[in-house]
């Protein structure tokens, strides 16, 4: 019993393993069975690389063409007598003769004329099965119909034919499927076997005598240009392909389906990253304060959000590219070591903003001025200390202080948006123990991979010159970022509300808390190198509720409609279609099945199966690939009416991937719906068309009060005079207790 | 004026992509007619017999499997048959050194290419009069 379970825990161990060495060794007796002649062609692609390569050799040697021996000529490779001739002929002349006739065939009537008649044939038939067919499914519908839709109430049961469906895929369908799954996964780990697995199926499928000889005629062709031989050559490619012409259909379709799909995939993100860089160099002239206009679900914050990423990836490669400026101004500098050494301080938290990092390098002069650092090993006298530019000099510390504060942005492990709502970004470090690059590809990317970064909290005194609510130096420390305000019109307030505020408020209001100074004043503490990584992204409702002095601080760009979603894959509309048209097939079965009966059946295990397939695919793509083109029109914050559009692209893998909610402020409202111990069920309806009184009294509207009672607001006043008397009378009493203590 | 506008957009989408659909079946059509090889033409099932061009322009006769001649205005130049894969067939002006290519698609019917890369769709004329009789 201890055996077979040893046994047992073994095979379960070891079952890819076996998998894997299994299929290894299915493959090599095809390739004595079925491929050997594969073999053969390869010994004779070797002997025609090396003729090819030694002509090469006797080519380059002769002076005079003529000179040149022939080139050698491709050995004939028989074809399997169950494989029709390929569609290249021996002759060079006949292929360029099918080429002409196929020229004349599309300019001639007659072949029109045979086309259309083909097409009319085509149809005919067509039409002759459609009406067959379409009765017959008719029928077979309302059978179905029929068969199905009787009602019950078993819930949750399933019927006989699905309950023996799921025992027999119990032993058979779900410990496959697991098996090959696994399998593929366990290929994709182990290396050494998926190699061996591609090497005796690329030694199979002839590639291997396709590619050898292919390489040393290249460079002959180089400098010969003789097209005879290679007319030869694609004629030796083509009846190589031998191997994969045997294969069946079954096999060949769906390998060059993928392979299709493959490029599809690969197109449609490489269209994605385009849009992005479109993206990406219009923010890039863009002021560094914009205020977005919109009603509500006009895409105000997702646009907000997408160029706030956008803005992160321009700013981080902007450092980079500063540093390089740097770097080449003195290019003998140890500037790893010195990155290094920034990279420890910030671990030490030596360095934790642009000040310190200012605050080091002054230090490091100092040293170095004390002549107790070497500055890196940095052979001074030879290479020096400054930097001519051509108009101005440059010394080192200052460029080194630049370099430290661009360096500690580029290396941060975090985010550099500041916001008032939570957005996530994702990028990888990547590093082989030198330098860091970057990977922040919005679109070609392995969900598992990614690290995530959350947006910083906003503390909104961090952005305030003036009064704040808590006064205190950390709220100072803001220097660079990209600061994103959704519903910025809120958090200043119109004219209205802040009537009873002023600049004189011993608490801070929009009034006195100096956040448009910030703004001012923003470049001064952000700006490197001329370059300003500081951006303040504002969105709002209404132009006119903010004051003029916060408006016209930035470019203002009003929410136009955005375009339909449209998608970068070629040919989408394929998956759209099987979707929609399989969708409504299932949709109305599914609706139908669920109303008449409660238990579960094997048809609809099927459909429910099927479809999920189906809609995963296509939506899965929708997502992926899809976007909108938004249009913004743009004018200056003074309202001068010199009004620009703008268009960008938002695609859905980049701001739908969790990036930010537009519910963000839910819990809030959701804490006090919980409170409240009521909802909408609990609320009371109206008795009939026609409202009663008692009813309208019940929507505690200022309407019905007004033509009630004008005088309705004056208990409230009333109550609120006695509160205040009562205050005041506390404040007496507690002051007449003070007095008699002291 | 707008919905007429929208309408029109929408009729030269639905138009340009049946043209479209309609130019790739053409092409495909062609294509597979011109590069189909028809395993059973043989040059031997040609010789002695004579095609005509449909606007009786000319007439070629398959002399020999070496010889084709082309009549035409009551002159008559023979060509010396270069190639033969299947149903294709080359055949070259021994004075001017002049290509020219047939293709045999069925027993009466043969696409030409003759003097001035016109194309002919000639027909047996040899089958014509077998029907007739």
């Amino acid at each position: 019993m201890k055996k077979l379970t040893k046994l047992h825990n073994f095979a379960i161990k070891y079952q890819y393993t076996f998998g894997a060495y299994v299929l290894i060794a299915l493959s090599i007796l095809l390739a004595v069975f079925v491929f050997s002649g594969a073999y053969v062609d390869l010994a004779k692609s070797g002997k025609l690389a090396w003729q090819y390569i030694v002509h090469f050799f006797n080519t380059l040697t002769n002076n005079t063409p003529t000179d040149s021996p022939a080139p050698p000529t491709p050995p004939p490779t028989p074809l399997p007598p169950d494989i029709k001739p390929p569609i290249i002929p021996d002759n060079p002349n006949i292929l360029v003769a099918q080429l002409k006739i196929w020229g004349l065939m599309l300019v001639s009537g007659q072949s029109y004329q045979f086309f259309i008649y083909w097409l009319l044939m085509f149809v005919m038939q067509a039409t002759t099965w459609l009406l067959m067919l379409v009765p017959l499914a008719i029928i077979f519908a309302k059978f179905v119909q029929k068969a199905y839709f009787k009602p019950n109430t078993n819930h949750g049961q399933n019927t006989k034919s699905l309950d023996m469906y799921l025992k027999f895929s119990q032993y058979t369908v779900t410990p496959i499927t697991t098996y090959i799954k696994g399998l593929f996964g366990y290929l994709e780990v182990c290396k050494i076997e998926k190699a061996l697995f591609i090497i005796i199926w690329l030694l199979n499928l002839n590639v291997f005598s396709i590619i050898l000889p292919f390489i040393p005629f290249y460079f002959y062709f180089c400098i010969s240009f003789d097209f005879k031989a290679l007319y030869e050559m694609l004629k030796f490619v083509v009846f190589s392909l031998k191997y994969i012409a045997i294969l069946s259909p079954f096999v060949l379709v769906p390998i060059f389906l993928l392979l299709f799909d493959k490029w599809r995939l690969k197109h449609a993100t490489r269209r994605l990253q385009k849009f992005e860089e479109y993206n990406q160099s219009v923010l890039a002239s863009r002021d560094i304060s914009t205020f977005k206009w919109g009603t509500m679900g006009t895409r105000k914050t997702m646009t907000l959000t997408d160029e706030a990423l956008s803005i992160s990836v321009i700013d981080t490669n902007k450092a980079e590219e500063l540093k390089g400026a740097c770097r080449k101004m003195f290019i003998y500098f140890p500037w790893l070591e010195f990155e290094f050494d920034i990279e420890n301080q910030i671990k030490n938290a030596t360095i934790y903003n642009w000040a310190s990092c200012l605050d080091y390098v002054a230090e490091l002069e100092k040293k170095y001025k004390q002549n107790e650092f070497d500055l890196y090993g940095y052979n001074v006298e030879k290479y020096g200390l400054e930097y001519y530019n051509g108009i101005a000099v440059n010394n080192l510390f200052k460029v080194l202080a630049d370099y430290s504060r661009l360096h500690f942005l580029y290396v941060c492990n975090s985010s550099f948006i500041i916001s008032n709502y939570a957005i996530r970004e994702d990028k990888q470090a990547y590093t082989l123990g030198n330098t860091i690059l970057w990977d922040c590809d919005f679109f070609n990317f392995n969900k598992d991979v990614k690290d995530s970064y959350f947006s910083k909290i906003l503390d909104f005194d961090l952005l305030r010159m003036g009064r704040r609510i808590h006064d205190d130096a950390s709220n100072d420390a803001l220097e660079f970022g990209i600061i994103c305000i959704a519903e910025a019109d809120k958090e200043q307030m119109n004219a209205v509300e802040t009537i009873k505020d002023s600049t004189e408020s011993p608490y801070p209001n929009p009034k006195n808390d100096g956040i448009t100074r910030t703004e001012k004043f923003i470049r001064h503490r952000a700006t490197i190198m001329g370059y300003c990584f500081a951006h303040i992204l504002k969105d709002g409702q209404r132009v006119m509720s903010i004051n003029a002095d916060t408006r016209e601080l930035c470019t203002l760009e009003h929410m136009l409609k955005p375009s339909r979603e449209k998608n970068t894959l070629p040919f989408f509309s394929f998956e759209k279609s099987i979707n929609y048209f399989a969708s409504k097939i299932f949709d109305n079965f599914d609706e139908k099945i669920r109303y008449y009966r409660g238990d579960n059946t094997l048809l609809h295990y099927f459909l429910k199966f099927f479809n999920k397939k189906l809609y995963d695919f296509y939506y899965t793509r929708k997502n992926r690939y899809g976007y909108v083109i938004i249009s913004k029109a743009v004018e200056s914050g003074t309202l001068d009416n010199n009004i620009s559009v703008i268009k960008m692209y938002q695609c859905n893998a980049k701001v739908y991937s969790d990036r930010y909610r537009t519910d963000s402020h839910a819990k809030f409202f959701e804490d006090k719906a919980r409170a409240s111990h009521r909802g909408i069920i609990n609320f009371e309806s109206y008795g009939s068309t026609t409202m009663s009184d008692q009813e309208f009294a019940k929507q505690n509207s200022y309407s019905r009060l007004n033509m009630v009672n004008p005088n309705w607001k004056q208990p409230y006043i009333d109550k609120a005079n006695e509160e205040k008397e009562l205050k005041k009378a506390e404040a007496k009493k507690m002051a007449k207790e003070l007095a008699k203590m002291e | 004026m707008h919905d007429f506008k929208s309408l029109a957009k929408k009729g030269a989408i639905i138009l340009f992509y049946a043209l479209l659909i309609f130019a790739t079946a053409f092409v495909v059509y062609t294509s597979v007619n011109a590069f189909k090889i028809n395993k059973n033409a043989t040059l031997d099932k040609y010789v002695g017999k004579q095609f005509i061009s449909r606007n009786l322009e000319s007439v070629l006769t398959f002399e020999t499997d070496k010889k084709i001649s082309i009549s035409k205005d009551k002159q008559t130049v023979t060509y010396t048959i270069k190639a033969t894969e299947k149903d294709i067939v080359i055949f070259v002006n021994e004075t001017d050194k002049k290509e020219y290519a047939i293709k045999l698609v069925d027993n009466n019917k043969i696409y030409c290419e003759v003097g001035m890369h016109y194309m002919y769709n000639m027909e047996n004329t040899n089958e014509k009069t077998d029907k007739t009789t």
